[in-house]
C-alpha cells in the first residue's frame, strides 16, 4: 500500500484525505484533475452503427448452411405429461431432427416447459412443425397465484418438499435475539404507528431482442457461438461445462446485443434449456444453428422480476425521526425457490429493523435477477410509508428525509433538486386543487453498490501508425461500454475518442466481467486507464508531461522497434472511498385525471451519482432509460396468467403494457459528479440504481395530487379510482 | 402461420369470386395477419384490394360533395387520410376524432376504414387458440367470464365478454353511417350492391351470432361508407397507456342542436360492450337541454343503466359515464362554431 493524499467529494464539499492506494495502482483521478474528455458529452462511438443497422445483433447472424430451431413447448402448467408424438413433426418439410426432451410422466410445471427441440432448413419450417408436435397431459391443480400456491392443501410444485413456501430467516437483527420484537418494542415507543400493506406485480425483462443464439461446430471439436448476452464468458464457461469441450475452445462472440436487464446469463435462458439444446443439435448436425425465442418465449421463459406483497410497519415521533421498521412480505417467481425478497433499501435512519420474507413458489417461469433485483418492489414500499410518516407528522416529505438521511452526497442531492425541480413552489401551487385533473410532486430516493472489482485484463495495442485499439472480451450490454473504454483511452492518449478502436465481446479476447450488478464499467474502465497510462510512458517516455498533441503521438509511434505494442491493464478491487454505494434521488411531477384514474407523468428529475462520469451522455442516458423503465413498472407492466389453465394472457408487448412514447415524460438527468477514488478512474456502477425510485416518486406525487395512497402497482384506472374513493371515504368517515 | 396464396386482382370482376372463408380481402392487413401468426386464423389466400380499378366512387377516395352534405369514404382509405381530411374534419369531426385516437400513426399510415370495421376483438381469451371452446370459435364456453376480464365488457355481456374493438365503429354507429357491400357480380360483370345500416344489422351482438361482430359474408366485400354530415359531433376516449393503447371506454355524441338547446342526440359507447353500445337513455336525458352540469349528470347516470359489470370490471360503468359527459360537452363546442 502506498499513500495517496486525493481530493474527493461531491460538489463543494470536497475534502483532502490521504488514502491507502495499493501497490501497483495509480494514483486515482481526483477532484483536482482537469479533463478534456472524461466527463463531456462523447456521441456514443457505435451510434451510427445502431442507427443505421448495420450493427450486427445475433438475430441478424446468417452463416450458410445455417438451420433454424425452435422449442415445443408445454401449454399450460399443473399437469403430468403422458404422451408425446413428434412423429408428424420429423415428417414434416425442411425438418432434420427433432429431439425429445420430456418423457412421459415429467411434471409440466410452467406453460413453456421445454418439450422437445425441432431443426428445420427454415425458421418457418420449424415453426410449422411445432403444430405438428402433439403432447397430452393429465391435468391437476394451477397455482397461478402465491395465495392459491400458499392455500392449505396445495401441493408442493418440487418434487420432495413439503409445500410451495420459501421462508428466508428473519434479517435485521444485528444484536441477536428475536428482531423483530424488538423492532416492535421501538414502534411502539413513537407518537404514531404506521402499517400499511404494498403490493408490486411480476414484471418480465422484455429486451428488444430476446434471448437467442447461434451456434457453429467447427472443425477443431469446438464451437463458435454468437449469443445476445450479458454475460460471455458466462456463456462461455456453461458450453464448455455442459458440453465438455476446454474453455477457449467455446468462442464467444456478442458484437451488439440487444438488452438484457439481467436475464441473460449463460447459455440458454432462465427457463428453458434452448441454448444447450441447439448447440448439441449444431454438433450432431454438424451444421451451424440458429435459435431466437420469440415474444411469447421471452415473457414465459425469459426471466422476471418477481411479485410482492409487503406489510411494512414504523413508528414515527412528531419530531420526524423513525423509531423502527419493519417489514413482512413474500412474493412469487414462478418455479424459482428464491429471489422474491423485496429489499427494503434501508437508506434512511429507520431505527430498529426487521425483515423476513418468503418465496412462494408457483406455476410459472422462474424469476431471474432484473435491474436492481429486489429494489424497486423494496423502494415502492419504503418510500411510501415513509411518506405517509412524514403526512402523519405534517412534514414535507423532502425536509422530512433529508432528517433521516445521513449520505453526504443525497445531501447536496436534496438541495440541489429541490431548486432545479422548483419543490418548494410545486408542493404549494397544487397543494388546494378543485377540479377533475389534479397535479402533484413526490420524491424517491435510491442507492446501488457497484465499484466493480478486479479480475478483468483490458489491452492497449498501439501501432506504428499511431492508431490505438482497446480490447476486453465483455459485452457491451447497450449501455454504451465501448464508449466508456474509448473517452478513457483518449483521455490518457490526448485523442478524439471516436479515434480510439473498441474491441468488445469476444471470449477469444481478455476476461471482462458480465454485465450484472452494474459492474462492467467500473471494472474495465480503470483497467483502460492503467493500459493507456502504461503506453503513454513506454511510448513517450517517463518524463512526459501532460498528454501529447497528435503530432508528438505520431511521431514517437513510428520509433516504435516493433510492429505494435500491447500493454496490458489491470485494476484490484476497490480500496478506500469518499463513498460506499451510489446515491440518488428522484422528483417526479403527476397529473392525475380523478375522473378516470389515469395517471400521467409529467416530468421527472433525476439526480444520480455514479462516482465520476465518463462519458455524459452514455450516463445520462442510462439514466433516462432507467426512469422510462420506472414509470413503466408503475404504471403498466403486468405479466398476467389465466387463474385457471395458467396460461399466460399477454405474449406480445400490446396487452403486456409497456411505456410508448407518448407515456414518456420530460425527463431531466442530472450527474452528481463525485471525486470518489477506490479505484483508478474513480468509477461507480450506473446500470441499476437509476429504475429503483421512480415509482415511490410517482406514486408520493400522486397522492400528493390528490390525497389518494395507490399501494399497488400497476396504477390502473381501477386502482386509482378505487384509491380515490377510499381517501374520500376516509374524509368524510372520519378516521 | 400457415402458408397462404397472395392475389391481387385489378377490378372488382375478378376480386369478388376470389373470396370465400378463407380467402380474404387484405386492407393493411395488420389484423389479418395478426390472427394468422397467433394461429387463431389460417387464410388459405389474401387478396389485396389496393390494385381495384375502374369502379366508382373509387375505393381509396373521400368525397364530401353528396347533394346532403353526406361524406363518401371509400373502404381502402387509411385512418390517416381520415384523421387529416379537411372534409371530414367539417362535415362528420367525430370521424376524425376516432382515427386519431386508434393505434399509432405508423399503424394509421397503413391502417383502412373496412379493415378497421371488420378486425376481430383483443380478448387475450379469442386471440389465444389454446382457449378452444371460446365462443368467438363456435365453441360454448367463455374463459373471460371468471378469468380477468376487468377490461371486458360492462354491457350486453351476458354471453361473450369480448369488448368491440374499433373506434371507428363507435363513431360511425352514432353518425348513423351507411356501409356499403358489394355482394357478387351480376351477369354483366358488374357488381350488385347491398347497404347495411351502422346503427341497425351491420354489427353483429353475441347472441345472434358469436362468431362474428359485421354482418358480411365471406364473398362480400366493402366497398365504401356513406356518412351523413354531423358537425356537433365528437368522439372522446380513456386510455390507460398515451401510447399505442385501445380504450377502456369510449363515446361518440351526435347533436342536433338549434339556439343553443339540444333538439335530438345520439350517442354511442365503445369499448365497453361486444359491439357498439347504443346510450338511448342518455340521448334522452340530453334531449332538450341546453347541455348544462345537471343535464351532463342526468345523460351520464342514464347511459349507465342496464349495465351488468362482471366480478372485476365495475369501474368501466364509471369510465363509460364519463366519456358520455365529456363527448356530450366536445360536440357541443362544436356547435357553437
Ligand atoms: C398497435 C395497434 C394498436 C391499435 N389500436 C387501435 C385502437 O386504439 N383503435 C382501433 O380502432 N384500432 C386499433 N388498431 C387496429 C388498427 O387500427 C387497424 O385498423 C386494424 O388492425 C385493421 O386494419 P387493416 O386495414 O390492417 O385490416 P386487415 O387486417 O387488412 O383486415 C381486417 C379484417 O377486415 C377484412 N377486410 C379488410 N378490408 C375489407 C373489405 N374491403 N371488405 C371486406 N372485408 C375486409 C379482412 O379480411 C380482415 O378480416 C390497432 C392496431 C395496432 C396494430
Amino acid at each position: 500500500m502506498t499513500k495517496h493524499k486525493v481530493k474527493v467529494g461531491v460538489g463543494d464539499r470536497v475534502e483532502v484525505r490521504e488514502i491507502d492506494v495499493p501497490d501497483g495502482e495509480l494514483a486515482p483521478w481526483d477532484a483536482d484533475t482537469k479533463f478534456r474528455s472524461v466527463g463531456t458529452n462523447v456521441p456514443r462511438v457505435d451510434g451510427e452503427a445502431k442507427a443505421t443497422g448495420r450493427a450486427e445483433y445475433t438475430a441478424d447472424v446468417r452463416l450458410p448452411g445455417m438451420l433454424h430451431a425452435r422449442m415445443f413447448r408445454a401449454a399450460q402448467p399443473g399437469g403430468k405429461l403422458t404422451s408425446l408424438d413428434v412423429s408428424a413433426a420429423e415428417k414434416a418439410p425442411g425438418v432434420r431432427m427433432v429431439r425429445v426432451l420430456a418423457q412421459p410422466g415429467r411434471a409440466l410445471k410452467m406453460e413453456g416447459q421445454d418439450l422437445a427441440l425441432v431443426v428445420a432448413d427454415t425458421e418457418a419450417q420449424a415453426e410449422d412443425a411445432l403444430l405438428l408436435c402433439k403432447a397430452k397431459w393429465d391435468q391437476g391443480p394451477v397455482y397461478a397465484t402465491p395465495e392459491v400456491a400458499m392455500a392449505a392443501g396445495a401441493v408442493s410444485i418440487h418434487e420432495g418438499k413439503e409445500n410451495n413456501v420459501r421462508r428466508a430467516p428473519a434479517g435485521g437483527g444485528r444484536q441477536g435475539g428475536d428482531p423483530f420484537a424488538r423492532a416492535e418494542e421501538a414502534i411502539q415507543a413513537a407518537d404514531f404507528v404506521i402499517e400499511r400493506t404494498y403490493r408490486t406485480q411480476v414484471q418480465t425483462h422484455s429486451p428488444l431482442e430476446p434471448h437467442g443464439i447461434v451456434v457453429r461446430p467447427d472443425e477443431d471439436g469446438g464451437i463458435t457461438v454468437w449469443a445476445s448476452t450479458q454475460g460471455t464468458f458466462s456463456v462461455r464457461d456453461g458450453f464448455a461445462n455442459s458440453l465438455r469441450i476446454q474453455q477457449p475452445m467455446v468462442r464467444v462472440i456478442t458484437e451488439f446485443m440487444g438488452g438484457g436487464f439481467g436475464t441473460k446469463f449463460g447459455p440458454s435462458s432462465p427457463g428453458s434449456g434452448f441454448g444447450v439444446e441447439t448447440a448439441r443439435a449444431a454438433i450432431d448436425l454438424k451444421r451451424p444453428v440458429r435459435c431466437m425465442l420469440d415474444r411469447r418465449e421471452q415473457h414465459l421463459c425469459g426471466g422476471n422480476r418477481p411479485s410482492s406483497v409487503q406489510t411494512v410497519k414504523l413508528g414515527v415521533t412528531k419530531a420526524g425521526k423513525i423509531t423502527g421498521y419493519t417489514v413482512r412480505m413474500y412474493g412469487t417467481g414462478g418455479l424459482a425457490e428464491q429471489g422474491a425478497g423485496a429489499r427494503n433499501p434501508m437508506i434512511y435512519n429507520l431505527g430498529a429493523t426487521a425483515v423476513e420474507s418468503s418465496t412462494v413458489v408457483t406455476h410459472a417461469g422462474p424469476q431471474a435477477a432484473f435491474r436492481a433485483p429486489g429494489h424497486p418492489q423494496g423502494s415502492f414500499a419504503l418510500e411510501q410509508a415513509v411518506d405517509e410518516a412524514a403526512h402523519a407528522i405534517g412534514a414535507d416529505p423532502l425536509a422530512f428525509r433529508r432528517g433521516i438521511d445521513g449520505s453526504s452526497i443525497r445531501a447536496h442531492q436534496y438541495e440541489e433538486g429541490a431548486k432545479l425541480f422548483d419543490w418548494a413552489a410545486k408542493r404549494s401551487r397544487y397543494a388546494n386543487q378543485k377540479g377533475a385533473v389534479r397535479r402533484g410532486v413526490g420524491v424517491a430516493a435510491g442507492i446501488w453498490h457497484q465499484p466493480g472489482g478486479s479480475g478483468a485484463t483490458v489491452l492497449v495495442t498501439v501501432h506504428r501508425d499511431g492508431s490505438v485499439e482497446v480490447t476486453n472480451g465483455a459485452q457491451d450490454i447497450g449501455t454504451g461500454t465501448r464508449t466508456v473504454l474509448a473517452v478513457i483511452v483518449a483521455e490518457v492518449l490526448g485523442m478524439d475518442p471516436h479515434a480510439v478502436r473498441v474491441n468488445l465481446g469476444r471470449t477469444e479476447w481478455p476476461f471482462g466481467p458480465g454485465s450484472g450488478g452494474s459492474t462492467t464499467a467500473p471494472s474495465i474502465g480503470p483497467c483502460a486507464r492503467d493500459a493507456a497510462e502504461q503506453a503513454k510512458r513506454a511510448i513517450l517516455g517517463a518524463s512526459f508531461e501532460g498528454v501529447p498533441t497528435a503530432s508528438q503521438w505520431k511521431a514517437a509511434c513510428r520509433k516504435m522497434d516493433v510492429e505494435e505494442q500491447v500493454f496490458s491493464g489491470k485494476r484490484s478491487n476497490q480500496y478506500a472511498s469518499f463513498h460506499n454505494g451510489t446515491a440518488g434521488l428522484q422528483f417526479a411531477e403527476v397529473e392525475v385525471d380523478t375522473d378516470t384514474g389515469v395517471v400521467r407523468v409529467l416530468s421527472v428529475l433525476a439526480m444520480q451519482d455514479c462516482g465520476r462520469v465518463i462519458d455524459r451522455l452514455t450516463a445520462e442516458s442510462q439514466v433516462i432509460g432507467g426512469v422510462i423503465g420506472g414509470i413503466s413498472y408503475a404504471l403498466f407492466e403486468d405479466r398476467r396468467l389465466d387463474p385457471k389453465t395458467g396460461r399466460l394472457l399477454h405474449g406480445d408487448l400490446e396487452g403486456y403494457r409497456i411505456a410508448g412514447a407518448r407515456d414518456c415524460p420530460d425527463i431531466r438527468a442530472v450527474m452528481t459528479d463525485v471525486s470518489n477514488a477506490g479505484n483508478a478512474a474513480g468509477m461507480m456502477g450506473l446500470g441499476e440504481a437509476p429504475s429503483v425510485p421512480t415509482a415511490g416518486a410517482i406514486a408520493n406525487a400522486v397522492f400528493h395530487a390528490t390525497g389518494a395512497r395507490v399501494r399497488e402497482i400497476p396504477m390502473t384506472p381501477a386502482r386509482v379510482l378505487a384509491a380515490l374513493d377510499a381517501a374520500a371515504a376516509s374524509k368524510n368517515g372520519g378516521r | 402461420m400457415k402458408a397462404f396464396r397472395y392475389a391481387r386482382p385489378n377490378d372488382v370482376a375478378s376480386a369478388l369470386p376470389l373470396l370465400s372463408a378463407t380467402q380474404r380481402p387484405k386492407g393493411g392487413g395488420f389484423d389479418l395477419l395478426d390472427l394468422a401468426k397467433r394461429g387463431v386464423a389460417s387464410p388459405d389466400m389474401l387478396v389485396d384490394l389496393s390494385g381495384l380499378k375502374g369502379q366508382q366512387p373509387p375505393m381509396d377516395g373521400i368525397d364530401g360533395a353528396g347533394d346532403h352534405g353526406e361524406t363518401v369514404i371509400g373502404a381502402r382509405v387509411t385512418l390517416a387520410r381520415i384523421e387529416a381530411s379537411a372534409e371530414v374534419a367539417a362535415r362528420c369531426p367525430a370521424l376524425a376524432d376516432a382515427a386519431r385516437e386508434a393505434a399509432t400513426p405508423q399503424v394509421r399510415n397503413a391502417a383502412t376504414l373496412a379493415g378497421n370495421l371488420l378486425q376481430r376483438p383483443r380478448c387475450a381469451y379469442f386471440r389465444d387458440p389454446f382457449f378452444t371452446d371460446c365462443l368467438k370459435r363456435g365453441g360454448s364456453a367463455c374463459a373471460a367470464q371468471d378469468g380477468v376480464h376487468d377490461e371486458m365488457a360492462v354491457f350486453g355481456n351476458a354471453k361473450c365478454c369480448a369488448v368491440h374493438p374499433s373506434n371507428l365503429a363507435t363513431a360511425l354507429a352514432a353518425l348513423r353511417a351507411e356501409v356499403r357491400i358489394v355482394t357478387g357480380i351480376d351477369a354483366k360483370g358488374a357488381p350488385k350492391w347491398r347497404t347495411a345500416a351502422c346503427d341497425e344489422g351491420f354489427f353483429v351482438r353475441p347472441e345472434q351470432d358469436a362468431t362474428r361482430e359485421c354482418a358480411v359474408g365471406p364473398g362480400e366485400l366493402v366497398w365504401d361508407v356513406i356518412v351523413p354530415a354531423a358537425r356537433a359531433s365528437a368522439y372522446v376516449e380513456v386510455n390507460h397507456k398515451q401510447s399505442y393503447d385501445w380504450a377502456q371506454a369510449a363515446c361518440c355524441a351526435v347533436l342536433d342542436v338549434f339556439e343553443g338547446k339540444i333538439r335530438g342526440a345520439r350517442i354511442v359507447l365503445g369499448g365497453v360492450a361486444p359491439v357498439p353500445w347504443r346510450a338511448e337513455g342518455a340521448e334522452k336525458a340530453i334531449a332538450g337541454t341546453s347541455g348544462a352540469a345537471g343535464a351532463l349528470d342526468a345523460a351520464a347516470e342514464a347511459a349507465a343503466q342496464g349495465a351488468t359489470p362482471l366480478r372485476d370490471n365495475a369501474h368501466k360503468v364509471r369510465l363509460a359515464k364519463v366519456v358520455v359527459r365529456r363527448a356530450i360537452e366536445a360536440a357541443l363546442a362544436r356547435a357553437g362554431r
